[in-house]
């Protein structure tokens, strides 16, 4: 940077500034800076350098001051807007850097730096046009440096402009092979000096080579080129020297040739035969237990066979790919292949099950390995091979019994040993455990609860050490509904061994279920505790995100709001940590060439809100801003007889219009304080989790609960739209703003996700049910809001009434009602979520039939233990007799006996109470 | 069953979450985004019949060192899946590929010295030696066993290194 218009003195003065600053020798360079203002006060690039380094010391505001005097002074200086530039960047606001980074442009356009600043800009704020320009225009200036290359490729890469892309590489692989010294990080390379440094830095030149070929292959795969990509894979053998990459790549992209039927069958057996099966072999040859590996084999398999593929799509990893043939011609050459043994399983049936199961089971059984029913759950989905898994499991218990006598008889003769290691098939005393063990988890999958548990007392008679056995218990009553029980024995497990987290782990997310936050914060910190740092700041900067989620959503349950805010938030802040983490890696990654990872890693970043935490955490905000809305509504409410009763309607609505725009000016300003406390916790000591730890700063500041709830609902519209939670939310919200397209929309989406299911799906929530009472809460609001279409746009009045009309099938609220009701009055579903909806709507008394079938019918069948509890907490609601409510507890404590919800409120609070005492005084 | 295989982005939130429920020592999101994007071959993940990650192995190479050597920052198995020998498999994956793909000559790892069943894996299984003690390694207080494994020269032949056509 060379200061325009200064003297020669000043000039050097100027230098020093920015030698100074970069070696964040902060004060000597505002030295400088004041000694040239005095002498030219109105020099804007000195002005402007003053504000760079008055930001690195923190003084934001007085940054930005400065910066813009400067740019006044001095409007055509590439330096004034690039300064100004880096302040936005610095404060992550890169929207607004890249715009002064190409004003900075404007004055020099060919300025390295500036662009090379700007397309790092551009990738993190995913602008790929501008990113595109930038980079070619690198490359175009600068052809000699590999990364200008590189860069440009991913840029069209990212952009989908894929033969682009590829255009890119080939030109820079055919100036590499003619001419590689030219390239800048060859060169630099050479000049190193000791033999070790040059082996070092030519291990790396390999590496970096072969990973940039590796990136031409992916580009090729994902445009379908796959001839191509096999061709140039050929080619260029010698220099990739990630032999894994090479075999996985060419594996799959003979399979796709293959399947895709591009080139015809006879041109590809020219050119390929049997190569497909070889390269999958020479995979499984090095890893006989990788599923993928596996199920590539099974496709091509069962396309050589015939099968027709669906509409000629490949289907890859399709089950219906997996025959028991192709798993014998696998499991000939590969016999310990236990991922082979254990998909076989799944195609497998009658008496080749049988066989099968016996084999795999008892090599687990042998070896005592606990997490053999794990990893079986889906073989629960067919009655028959639970039958069969039963009755292998009880066969092995009484062999492992007998044997365990038999030791006992033999216990002082060496024959027992002999025997032992000479049969490696022999069952090992131990296999009358393991049989119970499993067994016990068997019965536990099967919700056979009573049957589960005795086994695995006799288990934990058996062996009363076996922490895995105390771990399973707990297991069992967890399903059972028993969380406090499942607790007390996941405490059982960690005792036995204090110093595994996991075992800690287990007992804290059970007892934030079950809302024991002091018990549950007082284990963690055995393990999170570090001197000097406030413990939730200690969890907090280690992103334990499930800790706080689960926490967040106790404090709300407990209506501790403001803590749930803060925790809430806690999450989502981690999310944008690992957004903005991206940025450092858009450089990085072109000098270390590695773009499959890179590039993977971006399409991640796109869909991070997609992640369940995140999903969860979103609308885990919505319910908390639903609730935190329904709080003010009921303190304005009593504060309207008061003083505000004289305000009209037209005038309230005026005034919500106008918190909402001071709202949005608060989010500004809100989010930048959030980043300046951020930027300061690195350099001084209070963190987010210490500054405000009980949220309460944070709870007062939402002035606007829906303006909040809605931009979670946008999101979650975004990343999962499908989600009958995420459309429920979204209904509540519409109707809350009385907005009846929006309300509509959901309702329409509602019906799309229930008539999307097949009738085993159906069967198995009761989303059905949740759509019909949502849609009768939508009738009776469109009809309480007759005048609506006056308040819509022309435009989509005909299209919103059809749809109403069509939804409401021509009905009123009330005839739709009694309808449904005529429909499925048997479903205590759907009784229960009508009879919380009317309590909702305050008309329980005009429907008394609705709420009077909640005590009077007794179910003839078992119905599912979270409508039993909604049950049971409704008729709370609405006030019945103390005795009914208990007499309705008793009788699902029949079918549920260990579900808490089910057990005398006053006792098992009583109990929950002393265990947390108890605990918490050790 | 278990299945090792090189872990990808997708797999690093479970990385994340599994050292957190596992162990003491853990790191932010990004962390693990450096051992990616710097050494993607070096990161391998263990995953049951149902696609979980049920173990996981981070590793990377030692910056500017003189002689380049391969480093365990990281490995955990969940606990119900101990007993399939995952960590030594885990172990054994990533060192082949430092030593293939980045010429390390050794790698090296830090364990707690009350850590006898870790400690046991590594010298038994693996051949690590001590090598150092590095007192007050850990948050906590504890100190660390510097171990190395030396690596063996590489035959000749790289594992299984483009045979194709058999």
């Amino acid at each position: 940077m060379v200061a325009s218009s200064l003297p020669s003195k000043e000039q050097s003065i100027f230098k020093n500034i920015l030698k100074y600053y970069e070696t964040k020798q902060y004060k000597k360079a505002l030295k400088c800076a004041e000694s040239i203002l005095k002498k030219f006060p109105n020099h804007g690039e000195t002005l402007a350098l003053k504000g760079l380094v008055i930001a690195a010391l923190n003084r934001k505001e007085e940054a930005y001051e400065l910066v813009r005097r400067g740019l006044k002074n001095d409007l055509k200086s590439h330096i004034c807007w690039h300064v100004y530039g880096l302040l936005y960047r610095g404060d992550q606001d890169y929207k607004e850097a890249a715009k002064a980074y190409l004003q900075a442009l404007k004055f020099d356009p060919e300025n390295i730096q500036i662009l090379r600043d700007l397309a790092l800009l551009q990738v993190q704020t995913r602008d790929y046009d501008g990113l595109i320009l930038t980079r070619r225009k690198l490359v175009t200036i600068k052809p000699g440096i590999r990364n200008h290359w590189l860069g440009f490729a991913v840029a069209c890469h990212l952009k989908g402009e894929m033969d682009i892309a590829v255009k890119i590489l080939e030109s820079y692989e055919g100036t590499l092979g003619k001419n590689s010294e030219s390239f800048e990080v060859t060169a630099d390379r050479r000049k190193e000096g000791s033999n070790q440094e040059t082996k070092t830095a030519q291990i790396e030149e390999i590496y970096e080579t072969s990973e940039t070929l590796l990136y031409h292959v992916m580009i090729l795969q994902e445009m379908g080129s796959w001839k191509a990509a096999l061709d140039y894979l050929e080619r260029n053998k010698e220099k990739i020297v990630d032999s894994l990459s090479y075999l996985e790549f060419r594996a799959n992209l003979l399979v796709q040739l293959l399947l895709s039927q591009s080139i015809s069958t006879e041109e590809f057996e020219q050119l390929y035969s049997g190569e497909p099966e070889t390269a999958i072999i020479q995979l499984l040859e090095m890893n006989p237990n990788n599923l993928e590996y596996i199920r590539l084999y099974m496709a091509v398999h069962s396309f050589r066979k015939g099968n027709v593929l669906n509409n000629g799509v490949p289907l890859f990893s399709s089950e219906s790919n997996v025959s028991i043939e192709a798993c014998n011609e696998l499991q000939q050459r590969y016999p310990y292949s236990s991922s082979l043994e254990r998909l076989s399983l799944e195609v497998a049936v009658g008496d080749e099950f049988l066989r099968r199961v016996k084999e795999y089971f008892s090599r687990f059984l042998y070896q005592g390995i606990p997490s053999l029913m794990t990893d079986c759950k889906s073989l629960y989905r067919d009655a028959a091979k639970v039958d069969i898994i039963e009755q292998v499991l009880n066969e092995f218990y009484h062999e492992g019994l007998s044997k365990a006598a038999d030791r006992e008889a033999f216990k002082n003769e060496k024959a027992y040993d002999m025997q032992r290691s000479s049969t490696r098939a022999a069952l090992t005393p131990d296999a009358a455990l393991w049989s119970l063990y499993f067994l016990a988890q068997h019965f536990d999958m099967k919700a056979d609860t009573e049957s589960a548990l005795s086994c695995i007392n006799k288990a934990i008679d058996h062996t009363p050490t076996l922490i895995e056995a105390y771990s399973v218990k707990s297991k069992i009553f967890k399903h059972a509904g028993g969380i406090f029980q499942s607790l007390q024995f996941a405490n059982e497990a960690r005792k036995l061994d204090l110093a595994d987290r996991y075992l800690n782990c287990q007992c804290i997310k059970l007892a934030l279920r079950l809302d024991m936050i002091p018990l549950a914060a007082a284990w963690m910190s055995l393990f999170t505790k570090e001197e000097g740092v406030k413990e939730s700041q200690n969890i907090y900067d280690l992103q334990v995100i499930w800790y706080e989620l689960e926490s967040a959503e106790a404090h709300f349950r407990l209506k501790e709001f403001s803590k749930a805010l803060k925790l809430f938030k806690a999450v989502e802040r981690h999310f944008e940590d690992i957004i903005e983490d991206q940025f450092d890696f858009h450089s990085y990654c072109l000098r270390k060439a590695t773009l499959r990872a890179y590039v993977r890693v971006l399409r991640l970043e796109d869909k991070l809100f997609g992640q369940k935490y995140y999903i969860r955490n979103a609308k885990g905000l919505v319910r908390l801003f639903l609730e935190m809305s329904k709080v003010q509504t009921q303190k304005y409410s009593t504060e309207d007889h008061l003083s505000l009763s004289n305000l009209t309607l037209s005038e309230d609505k005026k005034g919500q219009v106008k918190s909402k725009k001071t709202q949005k000016e608060n989010d500004k300003s809100n989010s930048k304080e959030g980043r300046e406390v951020k930027n300061t916790s690195s350099s001084s000591s209070s963190g987010w989790m210490e500054v405000d730890p009980n949220g309460e700063a944070l709870y007062a500041n939402i002035r606007d609960p829906l303006y909040e709830a809605n931009k979670y609902i946008s999101i979650l519209e975004r990343y999962a739209a499908d989600d009958m939670e995420v459309q429920t939310l979204a209904f509540e919200l519409a109707l809350k703003e009385e907005k009846l397209v929006l309300s509509l929309k959901a309702i329409v989406h509602m019906e799309r996700i229930v008539l999307n299911k097949n009738e085993v799906e159906r069967q198995a929530d009761n989303d059905f049910y949740v759509f019909l009472v949502n849609k009768l809460h939508f009738a009776y609001f469109v009809e309480q809001h007759s005048n609506y279409s006056e308040r819509l746009p022309e435009s989509i009045v005909s299209f919103v009434k059809d749809e109403c009309y069509r939804l409401c099938e021509g009905r009123t609220f009330e005839k739709l009602m009694m309808h449904y009701w005529d429909l499925n009055e048997e479903s205590l579903v759907f009784r229960v979520y009508l009879a919380q909806l009317l309590k909702r709507l305050g008309m329980t008394e005009r429907y008394p039939f609705v709420i009077e079938s909640l005590v009077s019918r007794k179910q003839g069948h078992i119905e599912q233990r979270k409508i039993c509890e909604l049950h049971v907490a409704l008729l709370e609601t609405l006030g019945y007799p103390q005795s009914r409510i208990d007499e309705l507890r008793s009788f699902y404590r029949n079918t549920y006996p260990y579900a808490d919800c089910f057990q005398p409120t006053e006792e098992i609070q009583f109990e929950k109470k002393m265990f947390m005492e108890q605990q918490l005084k050790k | 069953m278990v299945n090792i295989r090189r872990a990808t982005p997708e797999d690093l939130f479970s990385m994340q979450t599994c050292n957190l429920l596992c162990l003491p020592e853990n790191y932010q999101f990004k962390y693990y985004l450096y051992h990616l994007l710097s050494w993607p071959q070096l990161l391998f993940v263990a995953e049951n019949f149902d696609k979980k990650i049920v173990g996981y192995v981070l590793a990377k190479m030692e910056e500017d060192a003189v002689e380049p050597h391969g480093h365990i920052t990281s490995l955990a198995v969940l606990r119900h899946y101990r007993k399939l020998g995952i960590a030594r498999k885990l172990m054994e994956a990533a060192h082949r590929e430092m030593q293939v793909l980045f010429g390390a000559v050794y790698c090296s790892l830090h364990v707690r010295v009350t850590n006898v069943a870790a400690q046991h894996l590594y010298m038994e299984s693996l051949s690590y030696q001590i090598h150092d003690v590095e007192a007050k390694y850990y948050a906590d207080g504890e100190d660390a066993y510097d171990m190395r494994c030396i690596f063996k020269e590489l035959s000749g032949k790289k594992f299984a290194k483009n045979s194709s056509k058999s």
